[in-house]
């Protein structure tokens, strides 16, 4: 999963900028729990003690902050001009240099940083575009790939190194918010392409639809309309945390701790159909499909996966789990549904996946999804 | 003969003086520095430079018994605001200009706004009037999303949007510092109490819809849209602005129309209200919302860089119009304008906003056969000529016009001649009127107007209520 960058620049001189800080990244929490941020003070750049989990908020009082989100921490780094928060091996980052500048570059068309502005004071770049509007701002436009903004209390300027390619398809279809905006199309609105065609796909015959929260959930809820049938959100979370491209040990200890309580009476003598954005080791599937059978009843449970399963590890080196964590690299699809324990799997392969986002005009890179060679 | 004094020394006084140089008029003006402009113009037309307080009403008074115009064309603000219009009809002269009191329109947000609701103008916000910081924010936890503003018009500054989420954000210490910047920038001018305003915010495109009035009848320019920040993609520090087009094609005509009568509405209840004439230009800075076109606030005279436009693109005799307004007989102008897209953009130096001392001094080179061979026209505004350069004064510095059939030929035209200025540190914005900017601009006023035509079609949304715990609740009819 990829870093979630903010950058919050005051345009009229230092300002308290911890809770544009607090709350740009907390809105990012989807991108991993570790959050680490700097400000720009008069007696130049500070680390802040950024606690998501508590509501006690820092000072940052500056003329500007950057800062990030990973599942591991380690996104920011020193760097010669200041500190610079970064996409892993990406060319996309953004840096606060000591002399007061603020630098934003999308170094590729794979991952995302967006521009935006709160009034005519604060000027924030972000990876989510909905993390400017939550700090109650409003989106100007997505960075375009090869494309740096320099900003500064005098200026703000563009260049622009020509650069193509597709988009990571994992940032549409699951590591976004819903609410924010790519390339000026709608991650719930890519995500309701993908819905549409996987609805097609379907045979089974259920009575209700749920989704994993919260990944699935969006997707559920497409699904049941496509399909009519009823949508009901029959998990109830406890604690909320991504656990799909956490590494491995991560990723097992996050899928045993689902932490989710189940509505009975939502499934129980039911069909269901159970759904999901993604598939890697499929432990969330399969607990889920286990907690709905034996302990709320269900009489059936049929399993429909948004992307196709991960195969590989990304080659634009996005951290993923080993590939021999990857379920679909153990056993062919046909014992897939006997590993997950469900009666049934559905999953777009990724020429549809890519047919499907592309209907939003964009393109995207379905390397992992894929077989290598 | 016709003989005009331009009061006033920015760009949008040069372009009133280009406008009136091709009418045939001798063109005198009263500026604060030499605008280069304004002097060739002058030197042309057989007119003279008044260098002086452009808000002093006795220097004007003085300029105009020395230069005897036939008509006096006041451009900024802050001059109506000090009573220049008012000191010059006193002496007999015919005035193109608001009185001090029907410039209050522009100078004090409350009372547009409670001219508004005592006549029911269309398109108008619900608003309320603080003394004091923690009242205001108790206030706007309850209104939702607000802008808050100060009561007297400072040159666009000290305005603070805080949306709804604020509560969430709880940037309590942001709020309380917008409003007391906001009390301060007030409490300079001396002419206001120190009171803010908070009001609802709401989204959508903004533009600005600018009109001659002669007390009777309301002569319109073609709808125009402004750019208040600095920097490229709308992003910074709110200024004068640094660019604007004109005509808008993202607007349907019965929007225009229905916020020309909000505008219309707006004179006539202000001459209601304080028994006199409006013989002036008055406009109003719109925006088409969910609810349709509100009026966020009003100008007393033209906006600038809106001005450039909107005389560029009349096509009847400038001189004549402003006659007609004077002289009570609007009704008589000609409604001609070209059907050209226009696009303006201002060239400032680098320091502009925020830090006009660092903005001051920098030199400016226009190459002139590159801006004629492209066809476009420059106007100007913070800059004197020194030595065969131009030498910025803080503020922005030139205005580039270009005009085009449509707007992607208005742009690269206009891209071609901003090109053509340089200098030790100057900056405009490539973003305004580009293709990407008026497709997101017609997409944002789509939206607003498929939301604004389903409720209006099904009379939703009328009526609010805004609840203030232990205060009760206040009713509102829009």
């Amino acid at each position: 999963m990829s870093a979630g960058l903010l950058a919050v620049y005051s345009a009229s001189g230092a300002a308290e900028l911890g809770p544009f800080v607090h709350y740009g990244l907390k809105a990012m929490l989807n991108r991993g729990e570790r959050a680490e941020a700097y400000v720009l003070t008069s007696s130049g750049v500070r680390e802040v003690n950024v606690r998501l989990a508590r509501e006690a908020r820092v000072s940052a009082r500056g003329t500007a902050a950057v800062g990030c989100v990973s599942p591991d921490g380690g996104c920011c780094a020193e760097s010669p001009g200041g500190v610079r928060c970064a996409v892993a091996g990406s060319g996309t980052y953004v840096e606060l240099r000591r002399d007061g500048v603020v630098i934003a570059r999308r170094g590729t068309p794979l991952w995302h940083l967006a521009l935006g502005a709160h009034g005519f004071d604060f000027i924030v770049v972000a990876t989510e575009s909905a993390a400017i509007e939550i700090l109650g701002g409003s989106l100007r436009r997505s960075l375009l790939p090869g494309e740096t903004v320099e900003i500064s209390e005098m200026y703000v300027r563009s260049s622009r190194e020509d650069t193509s390619g597709p988009l990571c398809a994992l940032e549409l279809i699951y590591t976004s918010r819903p609410d924010s905006r790519i390339d000026g199309v709608e991650v719930a609105a890519a995500r309701e392409r993908a819905a549409r065609l996987l609805a097609s796909k379907i045979t089974f015959d259920v009575d209700v639809v749920t989704g994993i929260p919260e990944t699935g959930a969006y997707y559920a809820a497409s699904l049941a309309a496509a399909l009519g049938k009823p949508y009901v959100p029959a998990f109830v979370v406890t604690e909320r945390g991504r656990s799909a491209l956490l590494d491995e040990t991560l990723e097992r200890v996050a899928a045993a701790q689902l932490k989710a309580g189940i509505i009975e009476s939502a499934v129980r003598d039911r069909r269901v159909l159970l759904v999901d954005d993604s598939l890697i080791s499929g432990m969330t599937i399969k607990l889920a499909s286990q907690l709905l059978r034996h302990k709320a009843g269900a009489l059936e449970v049929y399993a429909a996966i948004a992307a196709p399963p991960l195969r590989r590890r990304c080659p634009h080196g996005l951290k993923m789990p080993p590939e021999s964590h990857m379920l679909f690299n153990a056993v062919g699809p046909a014992d897939a549904m006997h590993v997950l324990e469900v009666d049934g799997l559905v999953y777009l392969t990724p020429g549809e996946l890519e047919a499907a986002l592309g209907e939003t005009g964009l393109q995207v890179c379905t390397l992992c999804m894929r077989r290598e060679r | 003969m016709r003989r005009v004094l331009v009061i006033g020394d920015g760009a949008r006084e040069h372009a009133i003086a280009w406008a009136l140089e091709r009418s045939g008029a001798v063109v005198g003006a009263l500026a604060s520095h030499v605008n280069p402009g304004l002097e060739g113009v002058a030197r042309r037309t057989g007119g003279r430079l008044f260098l002086g307080k452009v808000t002093d009403p006795g220097l004007a008074v003085k300029a105009a018994e020395e230069f005897s115009p036939e008509l006096v064309i006041v451009g900024p603000e802050e001059p109506l605001f000090s009573g220049v219009a008012d000191a010059l009809r006193e002496r007999g002269f015919r005035v193109i200009g608001a009185s001090k009191r029907l410039a209050l329109i522009e100078m004090r947000k409350d009372f547009a706004r409670s001219l508004q609701w005592k006549y029911r103008i269309p398109g108008r916000l619900i608003y309320r009037v603080f003394k004091s910081a923690e009242e205001a924010r108790e206030y706007s936890k309850y209104l939702g999303a607000v802008a808050i503003k100060p009561v007297r018009q400072a040159g666009g500054k000290g305005v603070r949007v805080l949306h709804g989420d604020v509560r969430y954000l709880d940037l309590d210490d942001a709020y309380r510092r917008s409003v007391e910047d906001v009390l301060k920038h007030v409490l300079q001018y001396g002419d206001a109490d120190g009171a803010v305003l908070v009001e609802e915010a709401v989204w959508g495109v903004e533009f600005t819809i600018q009109a001659l009035s002669d007390g009777e009848t309301l002569f319109f320019f073609p709808p125009v849209q402004d750019n208040p920040h600095a920097y490229e993609f709308g992003v910074g520090p709110e200024c004068g602005g640094m660019g604007s087009i004109s005509p808008l094609p993202f607007l349907e005509p019965e929007e225009v129309e229905e916020s020309r009568r909000a505008v219309e509405a707006s004179v006539r209840a202000l001459q209601s209200e304080t028994g006199e004439r409006y013989v002036g230009v008055v406009s109003g800075q719109m925006m088409l919302t969910a609810r349709g076109p509100v009026i966020i606030e009003y100008y007393s005279r033209l906006g600038d860089p809106e001005a450039v436009n909107a005389l560029y693109l009349y096509e009847g005799d400038a001189y004549e119009l402003f006659s007609l307004a004077a002289d009570g007989k609007l009704h008589k102008a000609e409604q001609r304008f070209k059907s050209e897209f226009t696009i303006v953009k201002a060239v400032a130096p680098v320091g502009y906003p925020l830090k006009r001392d660092l903005a001051r001094g920098r030199r400016v080179h226009v190459d002139w056969n590159a801006v004629r061979k492209a066809g476009c026209l420059v106007f100007f505004a913070s800059v004197e000529e020194r030595g065969g350069a131009y030498v910025t004064l803080g503020s922005r510095a030139l205005e580039i016009l270009a005009a085009g059939a449509s707007p992607r030929e208005a742009y690269e035209r206009v891209e071609r001649c901003v090109s053509a200025v340089d200098g030790d540190g100057v900056f405009y914005r490539r973003d305004i009127g580009s293709p990407e900017y008026m497709l997101a601009m017609a997409a944002a006023a789509e939206k607003a107007r498929r939301v604004y035509k389903w409720r209006r079609a099904r009379g939703l949304g009328g009526r609010v209520l805004v609840w203030e715990p232990g205060a009760g609740v206040t009713e509102y009819s829009l």
